[in-house]
């Protein structure tokens, strides 16, 4: 498409007032209508583990999310949109001192370079292990389809899912359910 | 090859020390810095190819509420000097017309684009929308897409001063080129065409810049090379470079040399925030990202070799003609990656006899900006296809005649003038053809022929720079090729290490530190890197060009071994031992004499006499436990081999292909962490992956740019690519004090070669080659029908 | 890259408080369903939306199973909100509408199929995306509603060319009703693309009914080649009567490719869209002739 097209004009600016549930924390904010959701966690919440980096259509998938159980791309959804939703971000997946096992993977198979798509990564593959516990590998490919990296050429992603996968088939149930309450 | 028995850290494949805080998303990206009462900025660019600016009328994008400032072209000239200041021109000899530039576009635009108003804004969106209110009245002017055409003496000239629209042209090379080529049984000659693609980083550029009039300017920015754009701006701008500080943020979401030039935008936000006396973001989008940055390769080969009839290659000429875009970008201007290009064209084979013409060529495109594989793609892509059709064409086994041509002996010196400083190029090779199976798969070939499925195996190699030496690098951009490293012990005990380079991905608090640990003796944990900072990091030229491995870390050790030299005078004082200062041993943290182990210091001790209770030092000594090192390896350059090989499957009728195998057999001297480096070369291939078959900048007739999203510019997914093995074939260089050279750089060089060469032994048809870069299904088609 | 100001946002939970919606504001409203395409469009700012109408609330909009309507005739009733994700994995789809769940698993990428939604798809009507072929390809019927009525268009009706659409502007598409196949038909769908997930280079879809080895009816819809999707009517018309053997399958295949009208752009000319088609019409086919031999659409 033309880069610079002509577009329409501005008009008015309207705001609402909405109420998500991030990683377990209920905020109520004011926002713009057309607010993007990424803004809003990025700037609005701090929480600036989501990144963005396509700008436009969501093909790069930085900004993936976990939204009401599914991972979405947080640039490709209003903010107004998520009222009463409940979200997980990176933020909300594991602690420095705590990780998840998806996040235990991606450091012991160096599944992550400049650590930039990282965290929607993970978001798709927190959705995957969710409903597919022993994925292939080629399950694993098209599951990350929407995630693109520009560093590792995949190869140490794939085996930091295989990882997290061995890792909590080896946990018992509760646990396991605990780690994909979302 | 090697293995590294006497150290601890060295060598193994640790988990990295600045993943936890990526994986719990708490990196510090540029996007994540704003600052109190920011403001936000966008850019109006060019929809025009090549024309004059008429007028710009901005009134309206002034009063639209939350407007802050709206800022054209001349009033950021009037405040600087024209950005090609001397200190960031390359001097390569040969010719070169030197493009003028300031940040935004004043009366012409020379490429879609490029930038021509600034709006300022309360917020991002607000910036947005009063930039669809600027109006600009355009001139079109002829547009130049192809350089060929560009070259013709009746071509309209780009920059209107110039004599030509040639950038820059010149010679390379060495030997007796005529008596090669009169000596020669067969002589190849092909037009090679590498297209435009590159390594657009998932993170684009950014920049936050405050000022007062105390402290004067401080730049956020996620720059390759903080120290060298700090120089730069001081110079521009005309600041003190005391008042001039550059901060390249904690994390960088990936560069490949993309973030290590001098851009407009650069110079344009550090005004702003000089005019507005608040703060300014910038972040770009990634349609501006596109148009903009991470375009390179882009250059046409008419490529000769003299081959004798057992394959030996006599000799090579070549005439290169590079389209560089506008020619504006500084520190590179578009030429020297194509001039790298050429200068390592003969790759890893032993060629006495060159002559290479390179001219670069400004059209109305984009600048090049560097691209891992730093000019080298296309060339790499010529000259090792070139090596497989001459084996075609005299019906020998490629693997002969590589092995034939391949640089034996070490130090070798190109006919260009690049110096190869030690390996084992064949014995890699041989290991790639074993990993690969190469005579079963040949056999595997034969048998999958005859039930209709075309099988083939390719190779190509790639002799990657492991960062440059000052002897190269001060004539090539003006600036020192050592390593610098600060190694501090602190009140604590721990060890604090800065660099003044600034990595975005590559690992450097881990590698780093690894190195660190196993010179002081101490626990990995008990070191700290700080990086990015040009007030307290030691002046660097930046992380590029496999550097780190080979010169930082290089520079790090060698920081340590002063600082050991007085760490044992201390010891042997407290411990009042006669002693030279060599005599002690550093493990556990403790400082041990070897003639007596039972005679042994804690590091924190010395520490502590050292900074805070200095009267316990020996007479006349200095306080403190710190030392500064400038690492320059003894040898021109250093180079580290990787050689590729390919299985793929090829579908005749549609020119589809899957590649079965990629294997890559991987030199890198000493590999400091093993793990990283198999990671440099999986993320290597896949870009060489998405820049051969996926990824291509297209622009149309007139100059529009089509691919401005990445749903037009394919990087490749996880679904996209193969598996890719790894093999390590370790040499370790005699010229750094581990013996351990970068890796990275090169990788994505080798694959067009690899799979070209794959394809067309899958085909195996008399006159089937390809000699156009991408290697799309359809280019193969055209390829395979336009023979017939 | 951010959308122009909105002034109002509505996310009715009712059908009828949308076509309210849509009756007050008709033109200066946007429908925002998956919003896979919209709001790029806003970002872009190609798409003008001053008021949003987000219907991901609307009950009525997420029907989904099969259902006999009052003439007696069973369709699969698709509501306009059903997910991708929904299309590409249900057992109903799966068992007995592949061809649904072939064009559906592969668009985009898990993030875009657990957001889009069929009826934003067929509405922004991309002569590249995938849906829309299957769609024509089974003969549905798209139901559009608005606070003056309703009105019903075969899916051939319903598209105009590059992204136009009978819809109005106070119109919504409410669902999509796919006729129940006679016995002995199969259909099946593939797509040619650049890299994985992206839109269709060529997409081929196909249904054909077969009574004792006959061709008795077929239908054929190509995506990608030129604004609209394109009827292969030559090549139904050759297969149709035609006992179905591998050679007339070939055959149809050729007059497929001569009849189709492709353009080029800057995914593939024309003359390698052809080249495609020749390749994978012949594999549709086949496959559709399999399926109709085990009774899956």
């Amino acid at each position: 498409m033309h880069p610079l097209q002509d577009v329409q004009k501005p008009g008015v600016e309207g705001t609402k007032t909405i109420q998500v549930r991030v990683n377990g924390q209920i905020y109520k904010r004011e926002v713009p209508i057309r607010m993007l959701l990424v803004d809003f966690l990025r700037e609005e919440l701090g929480l600036t583990g989501t990144h963005v980096g396509c700008s436009v259509e969501g093909r790069c998938g930085a900004c993936t999310i976990v939204l009401n159980g599914n991972n979405v791309k947080s640039c490709l959804l209003l903010a107004v949109q998520a009222d009463g939703a409940d979200i997980l971000t990176v933020e909300g997946l594991g602690e420095p001192d705590n990780l998840h096992p998806i996040q235990e993977g991606f450091w012991e198979k160096h599944g992550l370079q400049c650590g930039y798509c990282t965290p929607g990564m993970m978001m798709s593959v927190y959705n995957l292990l969710k409903v597919n516990p022993h994925p292939s590998v080629a399950e694993i490919r098209e599951a990350l389809v929407g995630n693109i990296c520009r560093c590792t050429g995949y190869e140490h992603i794939i085996e930091a899912v295989q990882y997290a996968a061995d890792r909590i088939a080896a946990m018992p149930k509760e646990e396991r359910d605990k780690l994909f309450s979302y | 090859m090697t293995t590294v028995s006497e150290t601890k850290w060295v060598g193994r494949a640790i988990r990295r020390r600045e993943d936890p805080r990526l994986l719990a998303g708490k990196g510090k990206y540029i996007g994540d810095i704003t600052l109190p009462g920011t403001t936000y900025v966008h850019l109006v660019r060019s929809t025009h190819a090549h024309a004059r600016i008429r007028n710009i009328d901005t009134t309206k994008a002034e009063n639209y509420p939350g407007v802050v400032a709206v800022v054209t072209g001349e009033e950021v000239a009037a405040a600087m000097k024209p950005m090609l200041v001397p200190s960031i021109i390359p001097r390569l000899g040969g010719e070169l017309q030197i493009p003028t530039v300031y940040p935004l576009a004043i009366d012409k635009v020379l490429w879609v684009g490029d930038p021509i108003v600034a709006i300022i804004a309360e917020n991002k969106y607000i910036a947005e929308d009063a930039a669809q209110l600027v109006e600009i009245e355009y001139e079109p002017l002829p547009v130049l897409e192809d350089p060929e055409e560009a070259l013709k003496s009746d071509s309209p000239k780009i920059h209107e001063d110039w004599k030509s629209n040639v950038l820059w042209h010149g010679e390379l090379g060495d030997g007796d080129v005529e008596k090669a080529f009169r000596e020669a049984d067969y002589i190849l000659s092909e037009r090679f065409y590498g297209h435009r693609t590159g390594c657009a980083p998932l993170e684009t550029r950014g920049a936050v810049a405050s000022y007062d009039d105390f402290t004067g300017l401080t730049l956020y920015i996620n720059s390759q090379r903080p120290h060298i754009l700090r120089m730069a701006l001081s110079q521009i701008l005309n600041i003190p470079h005391d008042k001039v500080r550059v901060i390249a943020p904690k994390d960088v979401g990936g560069a490949f040399g993309t973030k290590a030039p001098i851009y407009r935008e650069d110079l344009l936000i550090c005004y702003l925030a000089m005019k507005l006396k608040r703060p300014v973001k910038w972040i770009e989008n990634r349609m501006e990202s596109l148009m903009t940055i991470g375009q390179e390769r882009d250059q046409i080969h008419y490529l000769e070799l003299a081959v004798r009839k057992d394959g030996k290659i006599l000799g090579l000429r070549d005439r290169i003609i590079a389209d560089v875009g506008d020619g504006r970008t500084g520190v590179y201007l578009g030429f020297v990656m194509p001039w790298l290009g050429a200068a390592y064209l003969t790759n890893a084979f032993d060629i006495p006899n060159v002559h290479i013409d390179l001219s670069c060529v400004v059209t109305n495109k984009p600048c090049l900006s560097p691209s891992r594989a730093f000019g080298e793609f296309p060339a790499r892509f010529a000259m090792d296809y070139a090596l497989h059709l001459v084996a075609r064409e005299l019906n020998l086994d490629p693997r002969d005649v590589f092995e034939k041509n391949i640089i034996k002996k070490f130090p070798y010196v190109t006919a260009t003038g690049i110096t190869h400083d030690s390996g084992d190029y064949v014995g890699a090779f041989k290991t790639l053809l074993e990993a690969l199976d190469y005579d079963r798969v040949k056999q595997e070939q034969k048998e999958a022929r005859k039930n209709g499925r075309l099988i083939g195996v390719g190779f190509a190699m790639g002799a990657e720079m492991s960062g440059i030496g000052s002897q190269v690098f001060v004539a090539m951009e003006n600036q020192p090729g050592y390593g610098s490293a600060t190694v501090k012990i602190d009140t604590h005990g721990m060890v604090q290490v800065l660099e003044g380079d600034s990595p975005q991905g590559q690992g450097h608090e881990t590698t780093i530190a690894q190195a660190v640990a196993d010179e002081l003796g101490v626990n990995i944990d008990d070191i700290y890197i700080s990086y990015g900072d040009t007030f307290a990091t030691p002046f660097a030229s930046g992380t590029l060009g496999n550097r780190g491995a080979s010169y930082t870390v290089s520079a790090a050790v060698l920081a340590c071994r002063k600082l050991k030299t007085k760490i044992q005078k201390i010891a042997a004082y407290l411990l009042g031992i006669e002693s030279d200062s060599e005599e002690f041993i550093f493990a556990n943290r403790e400082v041990i004499w070897k003639k007596d182990n039972s005679k042994r210091v804690s590091l924190d001790d010395i520490a502590d006499v050292a900074i805070m209770a200095p009267t316990k030092l020996p007479p006349g000594m200095e306080a403190g436990l710190e030392a500064t090192a400038y690492f320059e390896a003894n040898i021109a350059s250093m180079l580290s081999i990787g050689v590729h090989g390919a299985v793929v499957e090829v579908n005749p009728k549609t020119g589809d292909y899957k590649i079965l195998r990629y294997v890559v057999v991987d030199d890198c001297g000493v590999p400091i962490n093993p793990m990283l480096v198999r990671g440099q070369v999986h993320g290597g291939v896949v870009m060489g992956i998405g820049n051969t078959r996926y990824e291509k900048y297209i622009y149309d007739e007139a100059g529009q740019p089509l691919c401005t999203t990445l749903m037009e510019y394919h990087m490749p997914s996880a679904a996209d690519v193969p598996d890719i093995e790894v093999i390590e074939y370790n040499v370790p260089t005699p010229y750094t004090p581990l013996g351990t050279k970068g890796k990275g750089e090169g990788v994505p060089g080798p694959v067009p070669a690899t799979l070209a060469s794959a394809i067309t032994d899958a085909i195996d048809r008399p006159g089937f080659k390809l000699l156009n870069l991408p290697l799309t299904p359809e280019s193969i088609w055209r390829a395979l029908n336009e023979d017939k | 890259m951010y959308p122009a100001p909105i002034s109002e946002y509505f996310a009715p939970s009712t059908l009828e408080e949308c076509l309210d919606l849509l009756d007050q504001y008709g033109n200066q409203a946007k429908i925002l369903a998956g919003g896979q395409s919209l709001i790029p469009l806003l970002k872009l700012r190609m798409a003008d939306a001053p008021i949003i109408i987000d219907i991901n609330r609307v009950i009525e909009l997420q029907e989904f199973g099969e259902k006999f309507l009052e003439s007696g005739n069973r369709v699969l009733r698709i509501g306009a909100l059903t997910r991708h994700k929904t299309l590409a994995s249900h057992p109903l789809v799966l068992s007995k509408y592949p061809i649904i769940s072939d064009a559906a698993k592969y668009i985009g990428d898990v993030q875009i199929r657990n957001r889009g939604t069929i009826g934003g798809s067929l509405v922004h009507a991309d002569p590249a995306a995938d849906l829309p072929v299957p769609i024509l390809v089974l003969d549905s019927t798209l139901r559009l509603v608005s606070k003056d009525g309703e009105r019903t268009f075969s899916a051939d009706e319903f598209f105009l060319g590059l992204m136009m659409t009978v819809i109005e502007p106070n119109e919504i598409l409410a669902h999509i009703d796919i006729p129940s196949p006679q016995p002995g038909t199969g259909a099946a769908y593939y797509k040619y693309s650049a890299v994985f997930g992206d839109f269709a280079i060529i997409s081929i879809g196909a249904r054909i009914t077969l009574q004792d080895g006959i061709c008795q009816s077929s239908r054929i819809y190509l995506g990608g080649v030129n604004p609209r999707p394109q009827r292969a009517v030559e090549t139904e018309e050759f297969l149709n009567g035609k006992t179905i053997t591998s050679e007339i399958l070939q055959k149809a295949t050729d007059v497929m490719v001569e009849e189709v009208i492709v353009e080029s752009d800057m995914r593939a000319s024309d003359t390698f869209r052809k080249v495609l088609l020749k390749q994978y019409g012949f594999d549709v086919l086949s496959k559709a002739v399999q399926r109709a031999k085990e009774e899956q659409i």
